[in-house]
Order: structure tokens, then C-alpha cells, then sequence
């Protein structure tokens, strides 16, 4: 534990100070220990155990879009626990208000591949369903290969909510993508 | 996207984003945002109200405490707001007791030394309405302020968030409104003033539950 903290907290330093080295070795150990614990948490949140990548992408993305606010000379940890909290409330109310059925009752359908941004015909039709927002960034980064610093200046959008549409909206897709396959 | 390649994608955005213009201390953008947004304020009172009567013969009793209760319960939430503008804060109230307490004090001061026949007349004043009201509005510009400070953090409780920042936007109101109101009592401040406060707390958890959600 105390290992791990340490651990952590280094490779956050270095992140903060530059090292992507450190930061992909810091988001993998969190992606693991969060694997490791997810089932107990989502079953908390009324979640399923398939949600688990989905509300991880979501805590990366967080931890991503917020790492300024962790203090060097604070410990990790609670920083960390703090933000998963957040996330899978914010998760769980999502998916609820959306009321959303969880696949495993579904026991014919089998979760498919993510979608590839290849953008085919049938692509563009399921993109047609998405947010205004999400739609122009999945096009921009996806589709048009676009940075995404090129993407949020042309969209008039932070770099964070680039992000978060481009992650939204690919999850949506592929929801959808699912849906009419099934 | 898998979660391989997102762990990817983030650490190249992370050599292009200069974290370190962001990690300076977040008080000093809070600080400079509110105090910025506070000399607005005074500007409107200087520019556009008339200065307290009571201000000519030096700063009396009523002045001297709601100023003072002010500004504590300004400083105390100003650490609470930016506390909890981390994910991991929690809410801090104890510092409540600073103003609380002030203001009581002046109260009681006041009682003791005014006959109970005067207090009716003290707590309505001539313009009850009117100083709730400036209170109010002459908050507004520094809670906008503290709210545009508090996007740049990852409050995990947004709704308490803002209304420490109320709480914060309201202290300093109340206290630079001390040198406009023409009324002298702190009774009234207590019944007009401290509702006005309570009012941009309220609108400051209501405004962050949009505004600061991430």
C-alpha cells in the first residue's frame, strides 16, 4: 500500500514535470488497481461488471483533464480515490437517467468489437444520432485525422471538452452500433 | 477506443500541455479573481452610492463589527472554498464561529446600551428592501468571479463549492457595503444583510451545481 502510494506519487512528479513515460506507467498501475476492485465499487454504484473499461476510460480521463489539482506535497491516494468516487457517481446517474438496460440480460447479444473510426456508410448514418458537439469532434479527430489542439481551436472548444466529446461520442457509437446489429 | 490506447493518447497530449502555468497555487487565481472582481463592487458603491452619514465622525460601533464580520466570514470562506475546489476536500465550518460571534457580540453590545422600545424601529430602518437588495447585486460580480476561478479546479462537492464561494462573494459585499449604509444599527444589519448573504449563497450552490461540474 504504502508502496504503492509512493509509487504513484513519483510518477505523478515526473508526469507533472513532463515524462509520458511515467504518466503511462502511473494511468496502467491505476487502471490496474482499479480493475483489481472495480466489481465491489460498481455493484455500489448499481453498475454492471461490464461497465468496468467504460467508467476506467472515464477516471483516466479525469484524472487526465484534472491532474493540476493534485499537489506534490499531498498524498496520492485520497487525490485518486476522490476522483473515482466522483466518476462512477457521475457514471451511475448518467446511465440512469438514460435508463439503460445492462447487456447481461441480454444473454444472445455478445459485446462486439469497439468501433474502429474507419467511418463507412452505415458509420455515418449511426454518427447522424450523436450530439451536435460529439458529432464535429468524432468527425474532426476520427475522420479528418485532426489534433486534437487543431480540433478544439477550430470548434471554438477547450482541449478538455474535446476530450470528453470525443469520449462520449465514441461510446455512444458503439452503444448504438450494438443496438442495431442486435 | 480501448483503454491502451486512451492511456496513450493522453500522455502525448501531455508533452504539449504546459501543466506546470496551471499547477501555480490555486489560491492566487481565486485571490486575484475575487479581489479584482471586489473593486468592481467598490466602485459601485463609491461611484454610484452616497458614503454613509455615519462615517463622517470616524467608524462607529455598527461599522466596526459588520465590517469586521464581514471580512472574517470572507477570509474564513475563502479557505473553505478553495479547499473544497480539490477533489479530496472536505467542508470546513469552525471559521463560522469567527463572524457568528462578532456579530452576536456587537448585537449584544447594542441591545445593552439602546432602550428595547428603539429595537422595532432599529431592525426595520428607513430601507430594508434597498440593502437587501445592494447586498445582493453588489455580491453578484465577485461570486461570478470566484465560480470563473473555481472551473480551473475539480470540486467533487460542486453544490458546496458554490456556496462557500456565496458565502465568500457575500462577506466581502457586506463588508465594503458598510460604507454606504445610512443605517446605524446592527440589528438591522443582522435581520438585512446576513439574509442577503444567505440569499448569494444560495445562488452561488445553485450556480455551481451547472457551472462547476466536470
Amino acid at each position: 500500500m504504502q508502496d504503492r502510494e509512493q509509487q504513484w506519487a513519483a510518477d505523478m512528479r515526473a508526469a507533472q514535470a513532463g515524462s509520458g513515460e511515467a504518466y503511462i506507467h502511473l494511468l496502467e498501475s491505476v487502471s490496474t488497481s482499479f480493475r483489481q476492485f472495480a466489481a465491489l465499487d460498481l455493484r455500489r454504484f448499481g453498475l454492471q461488471p461490464s461497465d468496468v473499461e467504460d467508467v476506467l476510460q472515464e477516471i483516466l480521463l479525469a484524472i487526465h483533464l484534472k491532474r493540476h489539482t493534485w499537489r506534490t506535497d499531498h498524498p496520492f491516494a485520497p487525490w485518486l480515490r476522490a476522483i473515482i468516487r466522483h466518476k462512477l457517481v457521475d457514471f451511475a446517474r448518467r446511465r440512469h437517467r438514460r435508463g439503460e438496460l445492462p447487456l447481461e440480460d441480454f444473454p444472445d447479444i455478445h459485446p462486439v468489437a469497439p468501433v474502429e473510426p474507419s467511418f463507412s456508410a452505415p458509420l455515418r448514418h449511426l454518427l447522424g444520432h450523436l450530439p451536435r458537439r460529439q458529432r464535429q469532434v468524432v468527425e474532426e479527430l476520427g475522420l479528418g485525422g485532426a489534433s486534437v489542439a487543431d480540433t478544439a481551436m477550430k470548434l471554438k472548444m477547450s482541449r478538455s471538452a474535446v476530450y470528453v466529446a470525443f469520449h462520449r461520442g465514441l461510446a455512444a457509437l458503439s452503444a448504438r452500433f450494438e443496438r442495431d446489429r442486435s | 477506443m480501448n483503454t491502451q490506447q486512451l492511456i496513450h493518447t493522453l500522455a502525448s497530449d501531455l508533452q504539449t500541455e504546459t501543466v506546470a502555468a496551471r499547477a501555480r497555487p490555486r489560491w492566487s487565481r481565486l485571490a486575484i479573481l475575487t479581489g479584482l472582481a471586489s473593486l468592481v463592487s467598490l466602485a459601485a458603491i463609491v461611484l454610484l452610492l452616497a458614503p454613509s452619514p455615519h462615517l463622517a465622525h470616524g467608524p462607529g460601533a455598527t461599522i466596526g463589527f459588520s465590517a469586521l464580520a464581514g471580512a472574517t466570514l470572507a477570509a474564513g470562506a475563502f479557505w473553505a472554498t478553495l479547499r473544497l475546489s480539490y477533489p479530496e476536500g472536505r467542508l470546513g465550518l469552525w471559521w463560522l464561529l469567527l463572524p457568528l460571534g462578532i456579530l452576536l457580540l456587537g448585537l449584544g453590545l447594542e441591545m445593552s446600551r439602546t432602550p428595547s422600545s428603539s429595537w422595532s424601529a432599529r431592525l426595520w430602518g428607513d430601507s430594508p428592501g434597498a440593502c437587501f437588495l445592494c447586498v445582493t447585486a453588489l455580491s453578484l460580480p465577485i461570486l461570478v468571479a470566484a465560480l470563473v476561478a473555481l472551473r480551473d479546479g475539480a470540486p467533487t462537492h460542486p453544490r458546496l463549492c458554490g456556496a462557500m464561494a456565496g458565502l465568500l462573494a457575500g462577506g466581502i459585499a457586506a463588508a465594503l457595503y458598510t460604507l454606504h449604509c445610512p443605517e446605524n444599527s446592527l440589528l438591522f444589519v443582522a435581520s438585512w444583510h446576513v439574509p442577503a448573504v444567505l440569499t448569494v449563497t444560495f445562488l452561488g450552490a445553485l450556480a455551481a451545481g451547472r457551472w462547476l461540474r466536470w
